[in-house]
This record gives C-alpha cells, structure tokens and sequence, in this order.
C-alpha cells in the first residue's frame, strides 16, 4: 500500500513529536539514539526503535526536509573518545507538518464530539 | 566486555558492513558511523543504568533483526545495480524478511524487568518460540509450515467456496 503524498506514517510523526519535545527541553539538535530513548520513553516501550527502521525513516524526514543533519566536529568526539554523532535538527516545514498532522488527528475527534449525544 | 555482548556488536556492524558494500561511498560511510554512534551511546546509557552485558547485546540483537527489512528496503531505494533481476531479487529478499520479522515478533515474549527497572526504557526479551512453548496463553504461534497451510487454506476456502446465504428470518 503506498502512502498519500505529503503524509506522515506513525515513526515518522513519533519521531517529529520527540524532536520537538527535545527542543521544548532546550535540546535543538538530536543524535539517532537519542530520538529513539525519547520515542521509546514516551510510548513506554520495551524495546528501542530497530536500527533499520529508524534510521530509514530519519533519512526519509531528511529527504522531506523535515529535518536536517550535520555531522559534529570531529574533535568534539575525538576528546570524549567516542564516535562522531550525526546530529538532526526539527525544520520549520518539520513544525508545519507536526501542526498539520495534529489537526488531521484532531479532526475526527471533534467531530465524534459534536455527533456525540450530551 | 562479555562474550554474548561482543558477539552482538559484531553481528550489528558485520551486517551493516554488509548491506551497505558497494554503495556509493558518502552513504556508506555515512550509514556505518551512524550505526557506530547509535552502538556507543546505546551500550554506555544501558551500562551506566545497570544493565546486564547479556541483557544489552539482546536488545542490540533484536533492533538488528526487527530494523532487516528496513535495511533491505532502503538498500533497495538506493541500489545501482546493472541487472534487473538482482535489483528484482533485492526486493523479494526485503519482502521474504518482513514476513520472517513478523513471525518473529509474533514469538517474542517481554520478560518482566526486575523491580525498579520498569521505566528504564528497555527491558530484555526473549524467543519463546520454538525454544519453548508459549504456556500462558491458550493458543501458541503457528509454526511456519502451519501459518502457510493454514493461510493456503483459507485462501482457497474463500476462492472456491460460494457465499453463505443470507440469514433466515427467525421462525415461530
């Protein structure tokens, strides 16, 4: 089944919704397991986003332009003796989407509402 | 670092290492160090929370296995291959995987985390199924041969059989 032009499917929102959470918490820009502890922390999950899936539909917000990403400087994880982070920001078409798919959702539940007997 | 975590690590990278081969370069390493990364932070938040090694490369295993598809698939979208027919191949193996991950999932049973773990976000889970037999719940998984007889069957069942009729009025 292919998906309607534009639209957003579940990971993709979920991914979106947590960027924003981080940023509400003064975090702008976002590492891959980041976003999937923070997904995972507030779907109270058992189990992480699988790499594959998450970093396919990361790749695909990028190619939407929801997100960008930059690699960080490489001397910041040389210092801290890890591996370099790719590090995702929210765009404002990221925002607009996130508005747009909460009014989707938010549509029919206001209509249950109205056609619901008092 | 304990066998069963080292061993994961290496399954991880070794299947990063292998769906991304002959890719152009900028993707593939940009996928390998994000794997890298993703590996790193996951087993230092996990060990600084806690968490058994063993409990650890379980979880690494799983998002691997559950993330094949999506490997596969996205592999697929990025493929520059000269022949149709592997490209073709690609695709079927992408498809093949998602039904062996959806048997899988079906199987996996949630250990409960021990006591003031369960917000810890993680938590390890095991193959029940066809290690052990599901004992708590009335009907275990289908194996594979069962779900594609079964699945055959009812195929046919609404292919050959005519509609049922219509309910009858009650009689007095």
């Amino acid at each position: 089944m292919r998906r309607k032009q534009g639209t957003l499917v579940p990971l993709e929102l979920a991914i979106c919704e947590a960027a924003a959470g981080l940023r509400s918490r003064g975090i702008d820009e976002f590492h891959g397991y980041e976003i999937a502890k923070t997904i995972g922390d507030a779907a109270d999950s058992k189990l992480l986003t699988a790499y594959g899936t998450l970093y396919r539909a990361l790749a695909r917000l990028e190619k939407m332009q929801l997100l960008t990403s930059r690699w960080e400087d490489p001397a910041i994880p040389a210092r801290e003796n890890r591996p370099g982070r790719r590090l995702y920001t929210l765009t404002a078409l990221g925002d607009d989407a996130l508005e747009d798919a909460g009014r989707t959702l938010e549509e029919p539940a206001r209509a249950h509402r109205r056609l619901a007997p008092a | 670092m304990s066998p069963p975590l080292r061993a994961a690590l290496a399954l991880v990278r070794g299947w990063t290492y292998l769906y991304t081969a002959g890719m152009a370069p900028a993707l593939r390493d940009a996928r390998r160090a994000e794997i890298e990364s993703d590996l790193w932070e996951f087993h230092e938040d996990t060990r600084r929370r806690g968490y058994p090694p063993s409990a650890i490369g379980a979880h690494m295993l799983l998002r691997l296995v559950l993330g094949t598809p999506a490997d596969l698939f996205w592999r697929a979208e990025h493929a520059r291959f000269p022949s149709r027919i592997v490209q073709d191949a690609l695709w079927v193996t992408a498809v093949a995987s998602v039904a062996f991950v959806w048997w899988l999932a079906s199987t996996l049973q949630a250990l409960e985390p021990p006591e003031g773990m369960r917000r810890g976000g993680i938590d390890v889970m095991r193959l029940v199924y066809p290690f052990q037999r599901i004992t708590n719940v009335p009907s275990p998984p289908p194996t594979p041969y069962e779900f594609a007889r079964l699945t055959t069957t009812r195929c046919l069942i609404v292919r050959l059989l005519p509609p049922p009729p219509p309910p009858q009025p009650a009689s007095r």
